[in-house]
């Protein structure tokens, strides 16, 4: 989709719009002549808005539209409103109704399709920095801060149902990326929206309630499920801590605790969609009576039983022996396609995730270097760098010898990293303007980013 | 339990042989028999290594420390925990060589680190560094290092590479096979990726619950597996190459060698079982030219 912008323009006329809109070209099979754009914009304040705007005798126009507000309100599923992503603050009830209709004006879209998804978990230039612990004489004598630049300037979207993957080396900084998603840790600047929802300074208060859409599966499921607690309730716990949400007379969301039976029966279901059947056999046995591949699957069940519309699964398999391992991925694939959950699939196997994701994003310490389709970027790598990674898999093929070359060098420390771009030191084609500027991440196919200098 | 059960395999100078297997397949402890550094209680209860013409089982101990090292030299996984944090790493392979070589002088061994650490690509200055200074793909470096301190004839390789990154993995292993073409080394690989072996062995063995369940050189087992279980192995790998597909799997679990599945061990999971591979135990036979396989298919 090329961009195109609309101007900016004086605030107390709607028709005119905030600074830094851009706009998409209607999808293909729509006709030039339809009139409904989708549009995203940074307002002035900062915050984001989506939606779509209909074309008025030549002038853009979002009708009504005030712009001043500064939270986001996802409107997606309320009637005929389509997918429409505003910056807002919503006061009370009155306000939100009487603004629907007024979305409802510039949204009458007959297919709904037509209107691309509002992200479910939206990044924009997320930074993680851990401050270095350092002396007392270093501290006063030394001005200068060190960080261990662990995410710097990491920006993405995640749609619904989408598998995202997150590749690269230890150190990358592809674990810390999908803690601070979550908001496990707190980010040192950026912004995360979540189902439109601006994230990144909720109080662990506010957090809670949102914690029942984004759910995590470790790595380990030798060290990620407490050895004292039955299958039954690992799988519980998280039902018990959140309950369940029902609409009431008024039609309000109400959360209300789960009684035992109903538990036991949600327990039982989760078990049997991850194969662990029958789940009367499993339910009252712990964790050290199962294998890691059926351990794994207790955890993807804990992780899949609120129904999240989220889930980071951080090297979830690389723990697991090979003739398992394609059973569990498999599994949280059918999960996800079933459910419509998105997941943000951590792993420095590149190989596999070429054959689950539906994009991959390279990190390189702390950076994002490419971004694309999975069979893409896999295929046909544009950065060096994922053509190192790509080309340092081993092929299962004794007579494809790896007698292709292996890049010299480890990843370098992030306390530190070396000046322009990150990759330099060890990149075959570098030149002088890698030493000296960094590349920013450029679209230079259909959906392909690539952060390299030797694309611009 | 039988961890290990009626093995045979031979490994010549200058080649390397591959063992792989899922974990609790038994293959490191094929490793640590051949060394004879079982873990306590763990003992060969019958059957023989012979090498270079003797017979290691019935060595006495003393006999069998002049083999370690100096004849057969092993590199452990995990090279982040393999070495001693409060020794130099210079000094640590210094330390090798001294055991080993009696009356050598100590300009001598100096030296020798030197040489050592050049020829698996670390500079000779770093000598003086503790292993936390050195990055996790140094430190498996200096582990093979020190595995060579003596000159060994054979080298074993169990899980090289395996905790590091693919890319330091790639340069691992890059340099085990120049190693070995340069030293002439007799090699054994252990590790659960066959495509580690795929790209550095000539021969593989695969192991299933103890025992092996195909042996021949790499080009006819990779291009004609003929136990399902390596069928099933290979195509659980995810090919970075060809077309995106749904991956596949071996189901079932991998056995409790407690009690281990009679007659054929694959058989629970086996898609083409017969009644006969729940009777009779199928017997490792030669398909066609040093191709092995134990099948009762075949």
């Amino acid at each position: 989709m090329e961009p195109f912008s609309i101007r900016a323009g004086n605030n107390s006329d709607p028709t005119d719009l905030p600074k830094n809109m851009i706009a998409t070209e209607p999808k293909k099979g729509e006709s030039k002549k339809d009139k409904r754009r989708y549009v995203r914009f940074t307002t002035e304040d900062g915050g984001t808005v989506e939606g779509t705007v209909s074309e008025k005798r030549g002038s853009s126009k979002i009708s009504g539209m005030d712009l001043r507000f500064n939270q986001c309100y996802f409107v997606e599923e309320i009637g005929r409103v389509g997918r429409l992503w505003v910056n807002r603050e919503i006061r009370n009830d009155d306000d939100l109704s009487a603004d629907l209709q007024r979305f409802e004006q510039i949204t009458e879209v007959e297919d709904d399709s037509k209107i691309p998804t509002a992200p479910v978990v939206s990044v924009e230039n997320l930074r993680k920095w851990y401050p270095l612990k350092r002396g007392f004489f270093e501290t006063v004598f030394s001005k200068e801060e060190m960080n261990v630049k662990a995410v710097d300037d990491v920006s993405f979207n995640l749609s619904k149902g989408e598998i995202f993957a997150l590749a690269g080396e230890s150190g990358s900084g592809k674990t810390t990326l999908g803690k601070v998603v979550l908001r496990l840790v707190a980010p040192s600047s950026g912004r995360i929206f979540f189902l439109g929802q601006d994230i990144t300074k909720l109080s662990d208060k506010e957090m809670k309630p949102l914690r029942r859409a984004m759910q995590i599966v470790f790595q380990d499921p030798f060290e990620s499920l407490d050895p004292r607690m039955t299958i039954k309730e690992i799988v519980a716990e998280p039902l018990r801590v959140q309950g369940t949400v029902e609409v009431d007379g008024s039609g309000r969301p109400r959360t209300r605790k789960m009684g035992e039976r109903e538990v036991e029966e949600r327990v039982k279901k989760m078990l049997s969609e991850v194969e662990l059947v029958p789940p009367e056999e499993f339910l009252y046995r712990f964790p050290h009576e199962m294998s890691g591949g059926q351990r794994q699957r207790v955890a993807v069940a804990r992780a899949f039983v609120l129904n999240p519309s989220f889930i980071v699964a951080d090297e979830p398999v690389s723990m697991l022996d090979v003739s398992i391992r394609a059973e569990i991925v498999n599994l949280m694939v059918d999960l996800v396609k079933k459910s419509q959950a998105s997941i943000l699939f951590i792993s420095h196997d590149i190989a596999l995730a070429k054959h689950i994701a539906d994009r991959i994003a390279v990190l390189y310490l702390g950076k994002m270097m490419e971004l694309g389709a999975a069979e893409t970027l896999v295929d046909l790598p544009l950065h060096p760098y994922t053509q190192a990674l790509v080309s340092a898999v081993p092929v299962p093929d004794p007579e494809s010898k790896r007698m292709k070359d292996v890049i010299s060098g480890e990843i370098p420390s992030p306390v530190d990293p070396p000046s322009g771009c990150r990759f330099h030191t060890r990149c075959p084609y570098a030149h002088e303007r890698c030493v000296m500027e960094e590349p920013t991440l450029v679209e230079v196919e259909k959906s392909h980013y690539v952060a390299c200098h030797l694309y611009t | 339990m039988r961890a290990v059960e009626n093995i045979s395999f031979s490994v010549e100078q200058g080649e390397a042989l591959g063992i792989a297997g899922e974990s609790g397949s038994g293959k490191s402890t094929v490793a640590l028999s051949l060394l004879r550094i079982l873990p306590q209680g763990g003992y060969i209860r019958k059957g023989k290594i012979t090498f270079q013409g003797q017979d290691l089982t019935s060595l006495p101990e003393n006999e069998m420390r002049k083999i370690r090292w100096k004849g057969i030299s092993i590199v452990f996984q995990g090279a982040m925990n393999a070495m001693n944090p409060v020794y130099k790493v210079g000094d640590q392979i210094a330390e090798a060589i001294k055991l080993h070589e009696k009356g050598v002088t100590e300009a001598d061994v100096k030296e020798r680190v030197a040489k050592l650490l050049e020829t698996v690509g670390i500079e000779p200055s770093r000598a003086n560094n503790y292993p936390h200074e050195f990055s996790g793909g140094m430190r498996q470096r200096a582990l093979i290092a020190m595995a060579l301190a003596a000159n060994p004839v054979m080298l074993i390789g169990d899980e090289p590479g395996t905790a590091l990154d693919v890319i330091v993995q790639a340069q691992t292993l890059r340099l085990l096979r120049d190693l070995k073409d340069r030293l002439g080394l007799a090699m054994i690989l252990i590790s659960h990726d066959l495509s580690i072996i795929a790209e550095t062995c000539e021969k593989v063995a695969i192991m299933y619950a103890g025992k092996i369940v195909e042996y021949g050189d790499v080009v006819s087992i990779f291009k004609n597996p003929l136990h399902p279980y390596t069928q099933g192995l290979i195509k659980a790998f995810p090919s970075i190459k060809g077309e995106k597909v749904r991956l596949s799997s071996i189901p079932g679990q991998p056995p409790d060698l407690l009690h281990p599945p009679p007659a054929c061990r694959f058989n629970p999971r086996c898609p083409y079982v017969m009644d006969v591979c729940k009777k009779e135990e199928p017997l490792l036979a030669d398909h066609e030219k040093g191709h092995l396989v134990a099948c009762h298919l075949y």
